[in-house]
C-alpha cells in the first residue's frame, strides 16, 4: 500500500476522507521500532524518577521533542509521517503535538475534538502488538462526519475527560459492545485518523505504548482562526488533565541546529500562534 | 438484552437508529435452531435433487449462484411461522411502525462470499432485514460485516460514489483501485452463534467473507407502510425489483409460488397475516413474485 515516495494514493486519500482514518502496514521496520522502544524505555524510567509516585496521574505521557529521545523527536521530519499528513491536511499544516504515551488501562469512547471547522489529524504508532482484547484501537468508521458524529454525542457515548458514558450505563453495554472497526496491529504499522473520529481501546494493560503525531490545518477563514485560538486553551487544559511531563517544544528542538527549513517554518508558526508560550 | 415480552429497550432502538442495526443474542434456543435446520435440510435436499435433474436436462442454470427459496411453503411450516413469531415481528414493528409488512421470508444456502452492498438504495421507504445464521460464524468464516452508520447520509452515498459496489466488472471500483480486499474495508464483524438474530436497516452496507459451501441463513425482510408520495413511489420501485428477483435471480421455488397458496389461505385466520396479505396484494408484490 505505501509507495516508495511515501505519497498516499488517490484511493488512500479517499479512504481517509470517507472512513475518517487510514491504516498503513509495516511503515517502520523492526530495527526502527526497537530504537523507538529503547528511547521510550529510558525516558519512561527517568520520568518515573521525576514524578511523585503518590500523585494521581491518568497515565504517563510526555512530549517527544526533547533531547532524551532524539530519534522519536525526529519522526515529525520523517517523510513517512509528514508527507501523508501534508497530503491530507495541507502542505502548510503544522505538528502541534508529538507525544509518547504509556497507558495503564483501556481508553473509553471519545473523539479527540468536536470541532468541525479545522482539520486535525493524529498519526498513531503502537509499539506493541495489539488485538481486540489486548489494547487495539477501535474506531467507528465515518464518525468524523455529521450526523453520525453528533448522534454519538447525543446518545451519550462520550467518555471524554473521565466521564461515564450514560448510553453504556442505560443500555447495559460495555464499551467493547459498540460496533466498530478493530485495528489489530503489529509494531511498525501506522494509523492516521481525523481527530473528530470516535475511538477507544479495550483490553488495556500496564505500559500500553503509543507515539502520537498530531498535525493541524493552517487556518485561513475567520472560523478556522477562531477554532485554532480555542485549541490553545484546549492544549493548556490537556496538559493539566493528562499530566503531561515536560515542555511540548523543548528549547533543544526549537534551536533547530540543522536549520531544517520545514522545522523553521513550524517553529515560526507555533510561536506566532502562541503554542510555544502556552505549552512551556 | 431482550425483554421477555420481546420489546426492545429505548437504548436498543437508539442503537438501531444510530448504527443501523441491532444484535440480539440467543433469541432462539438450540431446539428451535435444530428444527429450523431440519426443515432447511429436507427442503434443500429436494432442491438439490431437482437441480441435478434440471442440469442433466438443460445444462447448468444461469442467474443467482446460490440456492435460495421462500420459507412460506408447506414443506417448512416452522420457518413459515417465524414471521408471526413475536421475537421477529414485535421488534420489527417497534422499529418500522406497527403497520410494517413482511415482503420476504427466505432461506439461503450461500456458496461463496457476499460482496459489499446495501440491500436497498431507496432513501425514504424503510426496509429492515432480520437474519438468523444457522451455523456459528467468525470473521474468516462467513460472519456478516456491517459498516456502522452507513445507512445514513453522507456515508451511504459516499460508499456508492467511491465504487465500493462497482456497477460493472471494470477496474473503476474502490477495491480494484486501492488494491484492497473486501475484508480490508473497515467494519463491524458480527461473530454469531445459531440463535442470535441481527436486525438491520436495508440501507446499511454489509458483506460476508470466508464463505463456504452451504453457508446458511434465514432472512425476514419487512418494508414500512408508505405514507408520502415519495415513499409510495419508492415502494413501487421495490415491486419492480421483486419482479427482477423472480425472473433474473432464479429462486429455487420448484413448482411452488413465492407466497404459497397455503400461506395465502391463512388457515388459522391470523388477523396480522390477513393484513399483510391484503397489503401485499394491493401493492402488487403477490403478483410480482407469484406470477
Amino acid at each position: 500500500m505505501i509507495q516508495d515516495n511515501y505519497s498516499l494514493s488517490d484511493a488512500q486519500i479517499q479512504h481517509f476522507e470517507v472512513f475518517g482514518f487510514l491504516v498503513r502496514r509495516n511503515v517502520f521496520n523492526l530495527e526502527e521500532i526497537n530504537r523507538i522502544n529503547d528511547e521510550f524505555d529510558h525516558r519512561l524510567a527517568s520520568l518515573k524518577a521525576e514524578v511523585d509516585p503518590r500523585e494521581d496521574r491518568l497515565f504517563n505521557n510526555w512530549p517527544n521533542r526533547n533531547p532524551q529521545t532524539p530519534y522519536i523527536s525526529s519522526l515529525l521530519e520523517d517523510p513517512r509521517i509528514y508527507i501523508p499528513s501534508e497530503q491530507i491536511v495541507g502542505e502548510d499544516c503544522v505538528p502541534i503535538h508529538s507525544n509518547a504515551n504509556s497507558y495503564a488501562r483501556s481508553s473509553a469512547w471519545h473523539p479527540d475534538t468536536k470541532e468541525a471547522h479545522l482539520l486535525m489529524v493524529k498519526n498513531v504508532m503502537y509499539l506493541q502488538p495489539t488485538t481486540g482484547d489486548h489494547g487495539a484501537l477501535r474506531v467507528i468508521p465515518g464518525s468524523h462526519k455529521n450526523p453520525l458524529h453528533e448522534n454519538l454525542l447525543r446518545i451519550g457515548l462520550d467518555c471524554s475527560f473521565g466521564k461515564e458514558s450514560l448510553y453504556l450505563k442505560e443500555a447495559g453495554l460495555r464499551g467493547e459492545d459498540i460496533p466498530s472497526y478493530i485495528f489489530c496491529s503489529e509494531p511498525g504499522d501506522l494509523i492516521m485518523f481525523n481527530q473528530r473520529l470516535w475511538h477507544a481501546a479495550f483490553g488495556g494493560y500496564e505500559d500500553r505504548r503509543t507515539c502520537t503525531f498530531n498535525f493541524y490545518q493552517n487556518p485561513k477563514s475567520l472560523g478556522e482562526k477562531e477554532t485554532m485560538r480555542k485549541q490553545l486553551e484546549v492544549a493548556k487544559e490537556g496538559i493539566k488533565f493528562l499530566g503531561t511531563i515536560g515542555p511540548q517544544y523543548h528549547p533543544w528542538w526549537l534551536e533547530n541546529p540543522d536549520e531544517n527549513s520545514k522545522r523553521a517554518r513550524w517553529i515560526n508558526w507555533l510561536k506566532e500562534w502562541g503554542f510555544v508560550e502556552a505549552e512551556k | 438484552m431482550i425483554c421477555e415480552n420481546h420489546i426492545l429497550t429505548d437504548e436498543q432502538v437508539q442503537h438501531y437508529e444510530t448504527f443501523g442495526f441491532i444484535i440480539r443474542r440467543q433469541v432462539f434456543d438450540f431446539k428451535e435452531i435444530e428444527r429450523i435446520n431440519d426443515e432447511f435440510e429436507k427442503h434443500f435436499t429436494i432442491i438439490k435433487e431437482g437441480s441435478e435433474n434440471n442440469c442433466k436436462r438443460m445444462g447448468p442454470r444461469q442467474g443467482r449462484d446460490w440456492p435460495n427459496w421462500s420459507n412460506l411453503i408447506p414443506g417448512t411450516p416452522y420457518m413459515a411461522g417465524l414471521l408471526e413469531d413475536p421475537r421477529i415481528y414485535i421488534p420489527t414493528e417497534q422499529l418500522q411502525g406497527e403497520d410494517t409488512v413482511p415482503v420476504y421470508s427466505n432461506a439461503n444456502s450461500f456458496r461463496h462470499n457476499t460482496a459489499w452492498h446495501p440491500d436497498m438504495s431507496q432513501r425514504h421507504i424503510r426496509g429492515l432485514k432480520n437474519l438468523i445464521y444457522l451455523q456459528p460464524t467468525t470473521g474468516n468464516h462467513g460472519s456478516l460485516r456491517l459498516i456502522p452508520g452507513s445507512h445514513i447520509s453522507p456515508l451511504f452515498e459516499e460508499l456508492i460514489h467511491i465504487g465500493l459496489r462497482p456497477l460493472d466488472d471494470s477496474k473503476n471500483g474502490f477495491l480494484a483501485k486501492s488494491g484492497m480486499q473486501g475484508e480490508d474495508i473497515p467494519a463491524y464483524v458480527f461473530c454469531s452463534q445459531p440463535g442470535d438474530v441481527i436486525t438491520f436497516n436495508m440501507n446499511v452496507w454489509h458483506a460476508a467473507f470466508g464463505g463456504y459451501e452451504d453457508r446458511r441463513n434465514c432472512s425476514f425482510g419487512f418494508y414500512s407502510n408508505p405514507k408520502t408520495a415519495q415513499e409510495k413511489e419508492e415502494l413501487q420501485a421495490q415491486v419492480e425489483n421483486a419482479k427482477k428477483i423472480k425472473t433474473e435471480m432464479k429462486m429455487d421455488l420448484i413448482d411452488s409460488q413465492y407466497y404459497h397458496e397455503k400461506w395465502l389461505e391463512n388457515p388459522k385466520g391470523s388477523w396480522k397475516r390477513e393484513r399483510w396479505i391484503k397489503w401485499l396484494n394491493e401493492w402488487g408484490f403477490i403478483e410480482a413474485l407469484n406470477s
